[in-house]
This record gives structure tokens, C-alpha cells and sequence, in this order.
């Protein structure tokens, strides 16, 4: 298990005013473990940006790892020293 | 004649005063629908390549769509097209107001001007009739003393388009402008008006846009305000002015010149909350019969910054160019940029890009105050910036060597200034990073869209597939916000088309549509002998090198895989971007096909003869 700083900005960070949420990971981890543990920790996020109910983001929604972004339905592995993100793409005008 | 059209383009030659009215077949109006669509294809046909885009040749015209001034919501649009003197190649703006219908109610779909008048004129359209008026009484004028002056002349029901000094004075990022703040700002095209001497079009009258079926167009209408009502209250409320501070920390607004990082950088965005921007509103107000009515005018400034009562409301692109990417957070001070900008018709875009760029030579020692006229170019430095925006706009000074773009400024500066003048292709970018958006392969804005686009550096259009259905948007005169939000009952676009033009057209046959007129803006500038893979983009807008911090740290966008996907899913090669022969057929486009393919050019031909086509 190691710590993990996931940053929030734009919707994410405008629903829960929250800039970091710390998680508690397993080496490895997958999207639907680090999307269980941002639920666990910050239940404003189930339903906006979290699927009710689901360990799955939202359309939109999506990590930044390392520069690669991570949308609903694909995966990844976590590790100690990786950076996270949690982040909307757009909005307009 | 199909709904939705008045049949007829007016084409006017400045240089001889000549006008002369044209009534297109209805099957040229169903192949190029309207907008850019119909006027890349005239301007394909009728002007060569290689012409001065601030010369006699360059044709310079104002086309609206069929949904224009119909019952369809956000049917207010028009747009200006012509070779730009910004990029080189095809130029478009688009702008909302009441001047689209209005050219429409006079009686014509476009009017396209060639030449240049040997004195300032302006053109009357009144009715079915024009005229070219003297306008040396408005030369020098800035765009709201003209448009008040010339409704003072006409009436209260002319609708007026106009350059200010900026165009007269031939900048390159000069903009059209009605309503004292609409604009159609991009590719430089009020410097093409001021070239042309012609300082505003007038139009005026009484004629009705035919509709085929106005009983299911009011009822397309009425279903699609009920279907948006949440949105559109919010939409009323702030109009696209309600995201400023969130975007500057959630990696849609560039930052610093595009290479900063908002929660860094400036940390404290509350300044460019949506209760700022509209702290001074005076009332809302709209495009013609929009139901959302997301504009508005302020009250005249009190503060620091008295710009003058009627001054348009911020849009969002007019916050993130002078707010986050100059590092900038106090919103009178881009009030009072966004108002000098109206009034002497500058594009919002491109200025505030021009100062992030002047601002990043500043705090580099590439400039100093010896060459700014004394102004101390800081990051955020919100009295630096309006002074600056004051002195390009007019010109002066300093603000000359600014007043072309970010790329003439930066080879008139010289010392490495280049570095920092970021742009796609001779253009400043709208003002979504669209590294926050990754690949997008089949969404917008992507890398790809900036760079590929004929207009590069427009944040509307998409590139690839993708591109299709925005087009179609912008050539049937609807605001791609308002008519293109998602919706209850599914999109209006076809359901609506066939109620005004009578058409019967499936989606398929509308999107095809759309994939020609992208192709006919391409098709323009190969002529020119541009590649669009050759345009110039400036290494922050894809993230080489990426970002270390915030949102994107760490993103590098892939544009040439973007490029490699989409070029292939249109058909066009991938190293020289040439429409593929049977691509030109499909659409429709046989004399190109001709011309970019003669037998010369085809595949050898093997035994049997050649290949089934």
C-alpha cells in the first residue's frame, strides 16, 4: 500500500473545494480502485463526477498520469511516485 | 426557390461602382448551404490565387444561411469571408446582432464586394436596393459613432456593420463590428474592408425570409426553448462570461502567454468570478429573437476605468485573452480593454494574445520601457495592459509594431521575441487549450483543429470528421451554442432545415453538406500552395515542452497522430493533404476533381485498362 496525492481541478475542485484528496493505494492500482477510494473519501463527488453507485467516472472525467489521461473505460496501474489528476476537459464560449 | 433563401447575391466592384445581382440555381444553395460555404466556393471560382488580400482582387463578402432571420433559435448569424492578410489563405468571422436577418429582410442572402473605392463608402442595401454612399463624414470614426451615426440616417431599423480606425488603419487583427461589440473579429478582415475603403454596410427592409412550413418551424421553436429552459436561464444570466475563474485553474484558459499554470501562477481568480463580470450590467440583451438573450451592456464605468455606458458585457474569450493569459485578474480593467477594442474594432483575441506576448518580452528583457513609450509591462499589470491595448489599437507609438499580430510584431522586435509569439499559422489562438482536451479524435478542440484548420488558430470549426457538422452550423446561420446545445428531444438541425428550406434532407445528406464546404476552405488554400501540415504552431499549444504543474503537467499532445487519423478519415493525402479524386466525386465537386486530377496525375494504368471508379 502507499499514499496518494490525487489533485482535483476545474468541476471536480468547484464541486468539493477541495485542491487534494489523500488516498490510501495499492501498488498497481487500477482505475476502479482509485475511483472506489476518491469515492470513499469525498462522497460530494458520487453522481456528478462519479457513476452512482459504480467505480467509474463520468463521460468526461478523466485522470492526468504522468501526462497520459485515463477516461471511463480504460485502465492503468498506479505506483509510488506517480502524479494524479482528476480533471473535465472543457467548458466554453 | 427553397425556404429559407431570398435567391439572390449582390456583387458589387467598388472600383467602378458597378453592382450587379445574381440568382443562384437552387441546387448551388443545397451543395454549399450558405455562410463560408457559399462564399469559399465563390471565391474559388472567381478569384485567382496569389492575390494581395489587402488588394483590389481579394473579394471580401457578408453571407448569411437559410436558418438566418428564420424561426429557428440562434438564426441570427453572418459571416465575412476573404483571403486573410493575417494567415495568407482562407479567412472567415463570424458574428452574431441583428445584421444577418436584416441583409436577409433587405433582400439578399450575401453581398460580395471586389476593388477598392477611391474614397471612404459606405453601402445602403435598403429594400432590394443598394447604393454606394460617400462615408468621409464617418472616416476615422470609431464603430459607435458610426453605427449611431448611420441609424440616425437611416432609421432606427438599419442594421449596421463597420470597421473603426483599427481596419481603416489596416491591422491585421481588425474585426467587423455591429451592435458596438458583435464581431466578426478573426483572420484580420476589417483591415480587408479598410483596404477597400469601405468603412460599414447598411441594411434595411421589409421583405419576409420565406419558409416552407412556418407552422412546423414556430413549433420546432417552441419545443426547443422548452427543451433548454435550465440552461438557457443561466445562459441568460451570464451569458458565456460565467466561467472565467474556473477555467483559469482547470486548464481551459491559457495562462501567462500560454505558459503558465493557473492554480500556480494566479492563485486567486475570484476577481474573474461571473458576479463580476456582470456587477455592472445594465441590461441583457440579444441576438435577433434569440430566446436566451446571453448579451448584455454595462453601465458606465465609475471606477478606475470609465468606459462609456452601453459597453457589451464580457464574453468568455474577452476574459481569458486579457484576464488569465495576461495573468490578470481585475475584470473593470478588461472591461475598458474589451470596450477600446469595440470601438476602434479590433478582434479581443488576438489583442489580449498581443499583450501576453509584449508582457512575456517584458519580463524577459527582450523589451523595456524604452520601447513600450514608458508602460511597465508586468504580468497582471492591469493599467499597463489598457494603456497598451489603447496605443495598439490607435497605433501609436509602441502599439504599432503590435497592431499586425504576435508574429509581424515579433520579426519587427527581433531579439528572439519569437519565442514567445504564440500562434497557429500567422493567428492567435481562441482561447481553449486544447491540450486539456487530449486527442479528441472525434470532438473539439483538439491540437489538430488549431493547426489543420483553414482559418488556423479559429477554436469553432474542429478539424477532421468531426468538423462536418459545425460547418453545417456555421453556413445555416445558427449560434453554435444555443442551437447545437444538447437537448431533450435530440438535435434540430435537420427537423429544422426541412421546415424552413422544404428539402426533405436526411442528416447524412446535411453532414455531407458540411464536409464539403470544409473541403471547399481547404480546396481554397491549396490553390494558394498551402499545406496546412506547413503551418507554423507554437510549441505551448501542444505541450512541447509540457507543462509542470496543474492540470496538464506532463501533456504533450500527439498532433501529428491527430493528423495522421483525421486526414485519412477525409480522404485526403497524408503528406500533401490533396482531396483524393474519388472524395471530390463523392462530393460532388467534379470540375476540381478535373483539375487536381488530370489523366497526367492518375495511376498508371496496368493491363485490362484502369481501375473501375
Amino acid at each position: 500500500m502507499f499514499k496518494c496525492v490525487i489533485y482535483m481541478y476545474g468541476l471536480p475542485y468547484e464541486i468539493t473545494t477541495l485542491r487534494e484528496v489523500e488516498a490510501e493505494l495499492s501498488d498497481g492500482a487500477g482505475m476502479a480502485e482509485v475511483v472506489a477510494a476518491l469515492r470513499e473519501k469525498v462522497s460530494a463527488l458520487e453522481g456528478p463526477v462519479i457513476r452512482t453507485g459504480q467505480d467509474r467516472l463520468e463521460e468526461n472525467y478523466k485522470f492526468n498520469i504522468n501526462g497520459n489521461f485515463y477516461y471511463d473505460s480504460m485502465d492503468f496501474q498506479l505506483h509510488p511516485g506517480d502524479r494524479i489528476a482528476l480533471l473535465v476537459p472543457v467548458t466554453g464560449g | 426557390m427553397a425556404g429559407g433563401y431570398m435567391g439572390k447575391l449582390l456583387f458589387v466592384d467598388l472600383s467602378t461602382g458597378k453592382m450587379t445581382e445574381e440568382t443562384p440555381d437552387e441546387s448551388f444553395y443545397r451543395k454549399y448551404i450558405g455562410g463560408y460555404g457559399i462564399g469559399a466556393r465563390v471565391l474559388y471560382d472567381r478569384q485567382k490565387a496569389g492575390v494581395d488580400p489587402l488588394g483590389p482582387e481579394n473579394i471580401f463578402a457578408l453571407i448569411t444561411g437559410p436558418l438566418t432571420g428564420s424561426p429557428a433559435i440562434g438564426g441570427a448569424r453572418y459571416q465575412a469571408v476573404a483571403k486573410s492578410p493575417l494567415t495568407g489563405g482562407w479567412g472567415d468571422a463570424n458574428s452574431g446582432g441583428h445584421f444577418g436577418p436584416y441583409l436577409k429582410f433587405a433582400g439578399y442572402d450575401g453581398v460580395f464586394f471586389t476593388g477598392i473605392s477611391e474614397k471612404p463608402v459606405y453601402l445602403f442595401i435598403d429594400d432590394g436596393k443598394a447604393e454606394i454612399r460617400d462615408a468621409a463624414h464617418l472616416w476615422g470614426k470609431d464603430t459607435y459613432f458610426t453605427e449611431d451615426a448611420l441609424r440616425a440616417e437611416h432609421g432606427a431599423a438599419a442594421e449596421v456593420i463597420c470597421i473603426g480606425p483599427a481596419g481603416e488603419k489596416l491591422s491585421l487583427v481588425a474585426g467587423i463590428i455591429t451592435h458596438k461589440g458583435d464581431a466578426a473579429g478573426r483572420s484580420g478582415l476589417g483591415a480587408v474592408m479598410g483596404a477597400k475603403k469601405l468603412k460599414a454596410v447598411v441594411a434595411r427592409g421589409n421583405k419576409k425570409v420565406p419558409i416552407a412550413d412556418i407552422k412546423t418551424a414556430n413549433r420546432l421553436r417552441k419545443e426547443h426553448i422548452e427543451d433548454l429552459k435550465g440552461f438557457m436561464e443561466h445562459f441568460h444570466k451570464y451569458g458565456t462570461g460565467s466561467h472565467g475563474d474556473m477555467s483559469a485553474h482547470s486548464g481551459d484558459t491559457p495562462v501567462l502567454n500560454w505558459g503558465g499554470v493557473g492554480v500556480v501562477d494566479i492563485p486567486d481568480v475570484s476577481g474573474l468570478n461571473k458576479d463580476h463580470v456582470i456587477a455592472n450590467l445594465d441590461k441583457r440583451m440579444g441576438c435577433w429573437h434569440c430566446p436566451a438573450a446571453c448579451k448584455g451592456v454595462l453601465k458606465a464605468g465609475t471606477g478606475e476605468y470609465k468606459y462609456p455606458a452601453g459597453t457589451q458585457r464580457l464574453e468568455y474569450e474577452t476574459i481569458g485573452a486579457f484576464g488569465a493569459n495576461c495573468g490578470n485578474t481585475n475584470v473593470e480593467s478588461i472591461n475598458m480593454a474589451n470596450h477600446l477594442c469595440n470601438a476602434y474594432g479590433m478582434d479581443t483575441i488576438s489583442a489580449g494574445t498581443i499583450v501576453a506576448f509584449a508582457m512575456e518580452c517584458y519580463e524577459n528583457g527582450i523589451i523595456t520601457r524604452k520601447d513600450t513609450d514608458g508602460i511597465e509591462l508586468n504580468w497582471g499589470n492591469h493599467r499597463a495592459l489598457v494603456a497598451l491595448v489603447e496605443k495598439m489599437v490607435k497605433r501609436e507609438g509602441f502599439g504599432d509594431i503590435l497592431a499586425d499580430g504576435v508574429k509581424i510584431a515579433a520579426e519587427k522586435i527581433g531579439r528572439g521575441a519569437e519565442k514567445f509569439a504564440v500562434h497557429a499559422g500567422g493567428q492567435e489562438l481562441g482561447m481553449h487549450d486544447p491540450k486539456v482536451a487530449g486527442h479528441q479524435f472525434a470532438g473539439m478542440p483538439s491540437s489538430a483543429m488549431y493547426w489543420m484548420n483553414a482559418t488556423p488558430g479559429r477554436h469553432t470549426q474542429a478539424f477532421g470528421p468531426a468538423s462536418f457538422i459545425s460547418h453545417l452550423n456555421n453556413a445555416l446561420g445558427t449560434c453554435m451554442i444555443i442551437f447545437m446545445w444538447p437537448s431533450a428531444r435530440g438535435p434540430y438541425v435537420q427537423r429544422m432545415v426541412n421546415a424552413v428550406t422544404g428539402w426533405g434532407c436526411s442528416m447524412e445528406k446535411l453532414l455531407k453538406a458540411g464536409e464539403r464546404i470544409g473541403n471547399m476552405r481547404h480546396l481554397f488554400n491549396l490553390r494558394e500552395g498551402i499545406n496546412p501540415l506547413k503551418h507554423y504552431l507554437h510549441g505551448r499549444i501542444i505541450g512541447r515542452p509540457p507543462l509542470q504543474d496543474g492540470p496538464l503537467a506532463g501533456v504533450t499532445s500527439d498532433v501529428e497522430a491527430e493528423a495522421w487519423w483525421h486526414l485519412g478519415a477525409l480522404d485526403w493525402d497524408r503528406i500533401t493533404t490533396v482531396p483524393s479524386r474519388n472524395k471530390l466525386l463523392e462530393l460532388g465537386l467534379n470540375d476540381i476533381a478535373e483539375e487536381l486530377w488530370p489523366p497526367e496525375k492518375m495511376p498508371g494504368m496496368g493491363p485490362g485498362g484502369p481501375p473501375p471508379r
